[in-house]
């Protein structure tokens, strides 16, 4: 149900050959990074955390201790997604638990998870843009879920939730109030005009905010230039404008929109959000089958997403598989016990997976006690032990940080985890 | 004695009263324009413009008068916008919950979203002490809401008007409104402490959400997370005062939250289950409150709610959050705000004159800290923007119903630098990607509605014409290479088309300079 078309692939193989010289000249090895967040707050002991001996947590009916690639996880015959996933590819997960989020309400876990801070500040994925060595046209593309910045909102591009980014592109914003889009050469007259003027400012701005705003201007002038001159930019918007259809493929077309600008060289991390079966989400406070249910699609989603790392390849020729890490997160966990309404709460303890390029795979770091909540770390071995750290979203940023060559230490004062990179 | 007069004269000469200030502010006319953006989201006139250029003291008077403008009220409630985040697109209650067609979705999300931020814009529009906004008995509302809500909007009625519920809430202002409570809704987990929370940080700026939590510390010996949040230290650490604001609150509980009748109404029967549900009685960081309009009274006597509004519009204006080192400006501010009996207009007027605000340069003795900081050229938000090209060609981009500008349910509000009040919170700063390709294909819409003049490029009339227009969007006056590069483009555009492309392409370009896309 999940899988690409081979018209969606042949599309998209084209787009990345047809990459013009300079966006192909942007390569480098950096590294790549692909966020899937699981919107709502997922339940861990669903998949993830076979917490059968724990007193304190109401595990699934059904549901049994599974092992594969290295992986024990919770295997349940409604489920073959997940078993079949970590058999494939366990060797290149590091599943983390008992991240704890010190919050229970939506968005400032995700603020928490997702940069490490209560406060106003760059989330993971623009912090990896603001790090990149390149001048990238999509710096960090955020196709669907949170977006938490400061410093560097300039280097976040919103795809937006219907189309705009591609109907901006494309200038059919415009013809649909019935006004003609300005012409190439009219176009083109435009920005001579105001390359000079842009030329002027720049040179002339004052120190501080001024001359950030000037270059930074400047900066976005000349990403729409090149962005216009892309001749693979149609594939581009066919992806960018591939909106997920609820109960059909939720996040595939978007996933696949991230991969085709990694393929193109112009992007070093992408945001999706994984809203679960028919868009329903994650937030289980009821019918807590529903996770399951999410749990299955998504490992569905994520064998289908390593499948076409292994497939495609960046403008180097190198396969993605080798310069992308893909995190797999959700804000927080779900309470432990059930409640009278057949669901469970929020819980300030969760997990998070890492796959892919520069990842120590086969392994689980950390891990929760009878109350599900987490245990402290060595963020050396990724054992439990006593006196060891308790982890928090600060530590899986700083670790993502630092598989992006970012020095986490400006940005947060948890340390990575050692364990979980190669 | 000779030694004295020795270690005199080697001492370093004295500051000159001269000296470059760190803080330089823009000139009369940007700074006018400034002013017009952040109070009125549009520019300013172009007579105030020449006044101000002529006699730079006349710029106090203008301000005066622009804050009696309607359109200041308007940017009121997008100043606040960005701080409630009230104006979502989407409640659990949806449009067509009552029935109303696809096209009114924008006008019905607005209508409640705006309830709350119109309340607070009025009472500082019409002078009245913001400590009203806790304690008024009046709300405000558009005819849609006239229709949907139980309040005595006048018939035949038009527009927003002050009005009040008639299901016997309690008057306690913005505390009363649907709209604060349709966007910080609650569950039945939740208990209200969610609006609790929200209760705090947008009256007082007490962040509960900000204060860490460990629940490693926790004692584990609670049974369920009801039991922890009473007797765990580290959850009493923050319910101990979250709980008993929450249970002032229980007239808006819900039974169920996707009902129009159950949520638009008020249930002065259900008061009671906050104590019970809790197992605290109502209170106000340890002052006892009777209910939800004592609550109101109590917090409008808190020193808070004052300190936070001198930070809320101080924030606002001056595009960035506040630090330590401000401290000594904001107690200066709201020692105007408290002598101005809390009225807003004064303690505006007093924003826009701080040296942080009319900065639009840096002296030579800025540190390194106030490099980074200050943010002395802004970029326009959406509001903006879209104020600013409706005032100039009568331009407005519309689509499905809704200003695009001013929506993300397929319009371009966040990807132009704004806040949706849920994900996005805090308005961007900086030029990016997005924010461009926004405003330049609204300036080709704004461009095309332009009139040209009668004349041809080349002509005197023409260039005194894109002169004006540089002036009239800039606020400056266009030097030999500007006005040359100017000319050079509606030249090109002429030999491509017509005086009309010349001239509209012209428009298009000064709307998209970064002079006009800054300010």
């Amino acid at each position: 149900m999940l899988r690409p078309s081979r018209r969606q692939f042949a599309a998209w193989s084209l787009a990345a050959a047809a990459a013009p010289r300079r966006a192909a000249a942007q390569s480098t090895s950096e590294r790549l990074f692909l966020f899937v967040f699981c919107d709502g707050g997922w339940d861990p002991t669903v998949a993830l955390a076979p917490l059968f001996d724990a007193s304190g947590v109401d595990m699934e009916p059904d549901a049994a201790p599974g092992e594969a690639g290295g992986i024990a996880f919770v295997d349940h015959e409604q489920r073959p997604a997940v078993r079949s996933f970590f058999e494939q590819h366990g060797h290149r997960t590091c599943v983390i638990h008992g991240l704890e989020m010190r919050s229970i309400a939506h968005r400032r876990c995700s603020q928490l998870l997702m940069s490490g801070q209560a406060a106003a500040a760059d989330d993971w994925g623009t912090l990896l843009a603001a790090g990149s060595s390149q001048e990238l046209l999509l710096p960090h593309l955020v196709l669907s879920g949170p977006s938490f910045t400061r410093d560097h909102t300039h280097l976040v591009v919103r795809a937006g939730s219907d189309e705009q980014l591609a109907r901006l592109l494309d200038g059919t914003v415009l013809t649909a109030q019935s006004i003609s889009p300005p012409g190439d050469v009219v176009e083109a007259a435009i920005d001579r005009y105001l390359d000079d003027r842009l030329s002027v400012w720049t040179a002339s701005a004052g120190r501080g905010g001024e001359a950030r705003v000037a270059s930074l201007h400047a900066r976005a002038h000349d990403q729409l230039v090149q962005l216009r001159e892309l001749s693979g930019e149609l594939e581009l918007r066919r992806g960018l404008a591939a909106m997920p259809e609820p109960c059909e493929g939720p996040i595939w077309s978007q996933i696949d929109a991230a991969l085709t600008a990694f393929s193109m060289g112009i992007c070093r991390s992408a945001m999706v959000a994984d809203t679960g079966w028919c868009a329903q989400g994650w937030d289980t406070h009821s019918e807590a089958e529903r996770q399951g249910w999410n749990f299955e699609l998504l490992f569905q989603t994520l064998s289908d997403l390593v499948a076409a790392l292994d497939e495609r390849t960046d403008p180097a020729g190198a396969p993605l598989a080798e310069r992308v890490t893909v995190v797999v997160c959700s804000e927080m966990g779900r309470f432990p016990r059930l409640n009278d309404g057949g669901g469970k709460h929020h819980w300030t303890y969760t997990s998070a997976m890492l796959v892919g390029a520069g990842v120590r795979g086969g392994q689980v770091i950390g891990g929760y006690d009878d109350g599900l909540r987490g245990r402290p770390v060595s963020p050396q071995s990724g054992e439990v032990t006593d006196g060891g750290t308790a982890l928090v979203g600060g530590h899986l940023g700083a670790t993502i940080l630092a598989l992006g060559d970012v020095d986490p230490a400006g940005h947060t004062t948890a340390s990575p985890i050692s364990a979980a990179l190669l | 004695m000779i030694a004295l007069f020795i270690a005199c004269a080697e001492l370093p000469p004295p500051p000159q009263a001269s000296a470059e200030p760190v803080l330089i502010s823009l000139s009369a006319p940007r700074l006018l324009r400034r002013i017009s953006l952040d109070l009125r989201g549009t520019l300013p006139d172009v007579a105030d413009l020449d006044t101000v250029e002529a006699d730079p003291g006349a710029l106090d008077a203008v301000v005066a008068r622009y804050l009696d403008d309607p359109l200041h009220e308007e940017r009121l409630v997008q100043l606040l916008a960005d701080r409630w985040h009230t104006r979502v697109d989407g409640f659990d209650v949806e449009y067509f919950d009552y029935g109303l067609e696809a096209e009114q979705e924008y006008l019905f999300e607005r209508a409640v979203g705006e309830e709350p931020l119109r309340l607070a814009a009025r009472i500082a529009v019409s002078d009245r002490p913001w400590t009203e906004i806790t304690t008024t008995d009046t709300t405000m509302a558009d005819a849609l809401l006239g229709e949907l809500f139980p309040i005595d909007y006048p018939a035949g009625g038009g527009g927003w008007q002050e009005v009040r519920y008639t299901d016997g809430r309690p008057a306690a202002g913005v505390l009363s409104t649907n709209g604060l409570w349709w966007r910080y809704a609650t569950s039945s987990f939740n208990l209200g402490r969610s609006r609790a929370e929200a209760i705090s940080r947008l009256l007082t700026c007490e962040d509960f959400l900000a204060r860490p939590i460990s629940f490693s510390t926790a004692d584990s010996g609670a049974a369920d997370s009801e039991s922890a949040v009473r007797e765990v230290p580290a959850c009493q650490a923050c319910h101990a005062s979250l709980d008993p604001i929450a249970a002032a609150t229980f007239g808006f509980w819900w039974v169920e939250e996707h009902s129009p009748i159950e949520i638009e109404r008020y249930h002065p029967e259900r008061e009671p289950l906050g104590p019970i549900l809790l197992g605290v009685e109502p209170a106000w960081f340890g002052t006892p409150v009777s209910g939800l309009a004592d609550l109101g009274r109590v917090i409008s006597r808190d020193d808070r709610l004052t300190h936070c509004a001198v930070r809320t519009f101080a924030e606002a204006l001056w595009r960035r959050e506040a630090v330590l080192d401000d401290f000594p400006a904001l107690a200066d501010l709201h020692e105007t705000f408290s002598e101005g009996d809390f009225r807003v207009g004064p303690l505006l007027t007093a924003i826009v004159a701080t040296d942080v605000y009319r900065a639009g340069a840096l002296g030579d003795g800025a540190d390194d800290d106030t490099v980074a900081r200050e943010r002395t050229t802004r970029i326009l938000g959406p509001a903006q923007i879209a104020g600013s090209l409706e005032a100039l060609t009568g331009y407005r981009w519309v689509e499905d119903e809704a200003p695009s500008l001013d929506t993300d349910d397929g319009g371009h509000r966040v990807l132009a630098g704004g806040v949706d009040g849920v994900s996005v919170t805090w308005p961007q700063q900086e030029p990016g990607l997005t924010w461009l390709l926004v405003a330049r294909r609204a300036a080709w819409g704004a461009a095309q509605l332009s009139d040209p003049p009668d004349a041809q490029p080349g002509d005197a009339a023409f260039t005194a014409a894109v002169e004006a227009l540089v002036w009239q969007t800039t606020a400056e006056r266009p030097d030999a290479g500007w006005s040359n590069a100017l000319g050079q483009l509606a030249q090109k555009l002429e030999e491509d088309g017509d005086a009309d492309l010349a001239w509209r392409g012209v428009v298009a370009a000064v709307l998209q300079d970064p002079r006009f896309l800054s300010y």
